[in-house]
C-alpha cells in the first residue's frame, strides 16, 4: 500500500517536471527577444548571428525545437555558459553546493525555534504569550530578509565587529571561518522562515487541541506537558512540515538576495549574475534546476507524510 | 478585543501609507531628486527628518515618493492577478471535466517556481520597465488566485442555494457571476491582502537587485541597496526604507488577519469555543 503510494507520487512528480520546462521553454523562446541576438549581442553581424541560431537549433521549426530541447534538458545537455565559459552543469552544481549550506542550517534553525514556539503559543492560547508569540511572528515574516541583513552586518560587523561582514569560505578549507561568515546569512534566511513557520505549528497546534482526543487525555489526567508533547506535537507537526518543505525548496533557489549582500557564490546570485550577463543558457539551466529541485522536495515531503500522519488516506 | 485591535493597527497602518503615498504626488518636503552637494550624508535633523543621501538629497522625501511607486506597482500586479485569476478558477470548477483539468495542471507547473525566480526569470525576457515588473508579478501570482476562487467555488457549487437556482431556471452565466463569484469575495479578499503583502516583499527585492522598477525612480529596494555603500557613515539611509516597508508589510499582514478572522466564521467560532 505504502510502495503503492510513493510509485504513485512519483510518476505524478513526470507531468509537473515535464510541465515546467516547456513552461520555461515557453517563456524563453516564445516571448519578445531574439536568443540568438542575445547570445552574438551585436544586430549588425548577420554572419555570427546566422551562426548562433543553427547553433541553438533556432533555424528549426517550433516544435522541432521544443523537442530537440526536451530531449537535451533531460540528458542534462545544459550547454556552455556564454560569460564563463563553462559548462552549466558543473556551474550549477557547484554553486547549489554552496547554496544547500545556508539553506540547510537555516531550515532547521527556524524548525527548532518555530516548533516549540508555535505549541507554547496554542497551549497558551488568547493568554500574554501567544499575542507576544503571533505578534513577533507577523513582523518577523514582514520584515525583507535583505533589511535584516543589512542590520545585522551594521551591527555584528561593523558596529561590534563580532563577525566578518561580507564573503563565503568554504567549510572543506577552514571550518571555524565558514561557520562565522554563514552565521549572518543564515540568521537573516530564517527569521522570516520563524515568523511562517511559528504561525503554521500554532494554528495546527489549535485544530489539535480542540480534538476530543485531547480531551480525553487530559480527562484521563496526563499532565499538560504531556498532552503537548504525546498528543499534540505528533498531530500537529506533519503540517508544519510540509509547509516546512516547500519554504525549504525556495529556499534551495530563492536566497538571490541574501547571497547577493553577503557575496555568496550560490546558485541564487550565480542566475541574477546571468541576468545582469545576460547569459541564457545558465538563466535557463539555474531556473530548470531550481524547479526541479522545488518539485522533487514536495515530492520527498509528500512521501514522508504518510510516515508522519499514518491516518491520512492513501489514494 | 485583541483581534480587533490588530485590524485597527494593521488598517490605520495601511491608512497611514496610502495617505503618504498620495500626499507625495501632489507635495513632498523637498524635490525627491535635486541633489544637494552641500548637504551630503547628513543624519536626521528638523531639517531632513531621515537625513540626506550622498547627493544630498532629502531622505524622506524619496521615501515619500516611492511609497507612491511601490504602492501602485504593487497593488496593479495584485488587481491583476485577481482580475485574471479568479474568474479562470471559479469558471474552472464549474465547468469541471477537462478544462478543469488543464487549468489545474497549468497552475502546477508555474507554482514549481519560486515566485521570486518566476519573476526573475520573466523580466530576464522582456528587461526591466514599469509593465514588465507588474506583468511578472502578475502572472506568478494568478496561479495562486485560480487555486483559491477554483476551492471556492468547488465548495459552494454542492450547496443549496446554487441547486435552487439551478432548479429556478438560471442560466450558467447567471450562477457563475452572481451567485457564485459574489459568494467567493471573503476566502478572495483574504488571499489579495496576503498577496499584497508578499508582492511588496518582492517587488523590493527586485528592485534591490537592480531588476525592478528602472532608476532614476527610488524605489523602497533601490533606496536599501543604495545605502549599502553607506552602512558605517550613514546608517540611517538603510534604518528607515527598511523599517517603513516593514510597517507597510506588518500592516498588511494585520488587517488580512483581521479580515479574515472576521470573514472566517470557522475560524471565528473555533476561536469563541477555545477561550
Amino acid at each position: 500500500m505504502l510502495a503503492q503510494y510513493a510509485l504513485r507520487r512519483i510518476l505524478l512528480a513526470i507531468p509537473t517536471v515535464w510541465l515546467a520546462a516547456t513552461l520555461v521553454f515557453i517563456i524563453v523562446r516564445l516571448l519578445p527577444g531574439d536568443p540568438a541576438l542575445l547570445m552574438v549581442g551585436d544586430a549588425q553581424d548577420a554572419q555570427a548571428l546566422e551562426l548562433a541560431r543553427r547553433d541553438m537549433g533556432l533555424d528549426q521549426s517550433l516544435p522541432t525545437q521544443y523537442v530537440l530541447w526536451l530531449s537535451s534538458m533531460a540528458s542534462f545537455e545544459l550547454g556552455e555558459s556564454i560569460a564563463m565559459g563553462l559548462p552549466v552543469r558543473e556551474l550549477i552544481w557547484a554553486r547549489f553546493l554552496v547554496t544547500a549550506q545556508l539553506a540547510i542550517p537555516s531550515i532547521l534553525l527556524a524548525l527548532l525555534i518555530a516548533v516549540p514556539l508555535g505549541l507554547f503559543a496554542a497551549a497558551q492560547h488568547n493568554k500574554a504569550v501567544d499575542r507576544a508569540a503571533m505578534l513577533s511572528s507577523v513582523v518577523l515574516l514582514s520584515v525583507p530578509s535583505f533589511w535584516v541583513a543589512l542590520l545585522l552586518i551594521m551591527l555584528f560587523g561593523v558596529k561590534l565587529n563580532w563577525l566578518p561582514t561580507v564573503g563565503y569560505v568554504s567549510p572543506a578549507v577552514n571550518l571555524t571561518l565558514a561557520i562565522q561568515f554563514a552565521l549572518m546569512p543564515v540568521l537573516a534566511l530564517s527569521l522570516t522562515v520563524i515568523g511562517q513557520l511559528t504561525r503554521m505549528t500554532r494554528s495546527t497546534a489549535l485544530d489539535v487541541l480542540a480534538t476530543d482526543y485531547v480531551l480525553f487525555a487530559r480527562a484521563k489526567g496526563l499532565s499538560e506537558t504531556t498532552t503537548l508533547l504525546r498528543h499534540v506535537l505528533p498531530n500537529a507537526v506533519a503540517p508544519t512540515l510540509t509547509v516546512a518543505g516547500m519554504i525549504f525548496g525556495s529556499l534551495l533557489g530563492g536566497a538571490a538576495v541574501i547571497e547577493t549582500i553577503f557575496t555568496i557564490p550560490g546558485i541564487g546570485r550565480l542566475l541574477v549574475d546571468s541576468i545582469y550577463a545576460r547569459d541564457y543558457p545558465v538563466i535557463q539551466g539555474a531556473v530548470l534546476f531550481v524547479g526541479f529541485l522545488y518539485i522533487l522536495v514536495n515530492m520527498l515531503v509528500d512521501l514522508v507524510y504518510p510516515l508522519l500522519d499514518p491516518r491520512i488516506r492513501l489514494q | 478585543m485583541t483581534r480587533s485591535f490588530g485590524g485597527i493597527v494593521g488598517a490605520s497602518l495601511c491608512g497611514l501609507w496610502l495617505f503618504a503615498a498620495t500626499w507625495s504626488l501632489i507635495h513632498t518636503p523637498y524635490d525627491p531628486v535635486a541633489m544637494a552637494l552641500d548637504a551630503r550624508l547628513e543624519p536626521p535633523s528638523e531639517r531632513h527628518w531621515m537625513g540626506t543621501d550622498q547627493y544630498g538629497r532629502d531622505l524622506f522625501s524619496r521615501v515619500l515618493d516611492a511609497s507612491a511607486v511601490s504602492l501602485l506597482v504593487s497593488f496593479v500586479s495584485v488587481f491583476a492577478a485577481m482580475l485574471l485569476g479568479a474568474p479562470m478558477g471559479a469558471f474552472a470548477a464549474y465547468r469541471g471535466g477537462k478544462f478543469d483539468k488543464l487549468v489545474l495542471i497549468g497552475t502546477e507547473a508555474v507554482m514549481a517556481f519560486p515566485a521570486l525566480l518566476l519573476v526573475l526569470l520573466l523580466l530576464s525576457v522582456t528587461g526591466p520597465s514599469n509593465i514588465a515588473v507588474i506583468i511578472a508579478l502578475s502572472l506568478a501570482s494568478v496561479p495562486t488566485v485560480i487555486r483559491v476562487s477554483r476551492a471556492a467555488v468547488l465548495s459552494l457549487k454542492e450547496q443549496q442555494f446554487v441547486e435552487a437556482a439551478w432548479v429556478a431556471g438560471a442560466s450558467r452565466s447567471f450562477t457563475l457571476m452572481r451567485l457564485l463569484l459574489p459568494n467567493c469575495i471573503s476566502p478572495l479578499s483574504v488571499l489579495a491582502t496576503s498577496l499584497f503583502a508578499a508582492i511588496i516583499l518582492i517587488e523590493s527585492a527586485l528592485s534591490f537587485l537592480g531588476l525592478g522598477v528602472p532608476p532614476p525612480q527610488a524605489t523602497w529596494g533601490a533606496l536599501l541597496a543604495d545605502s549599502r555603500q553607506y552602512l558605517a557613515v550613514a546608517p540611517w539611509l538603510s534604518l528607515y526604507p527598511g523599517a517603513v516597508i516593514t510597517l507597510a508589510v506588518v500592516g498588511i499582514n494585520l488587517f488580512g488577519d483581521a479580515l479574515r478572522d472576521a470573514l472566517d466564521p470557522r475560524l471565528a467560532s473555533m476561536a469563541k469555543e477555545l477561550s
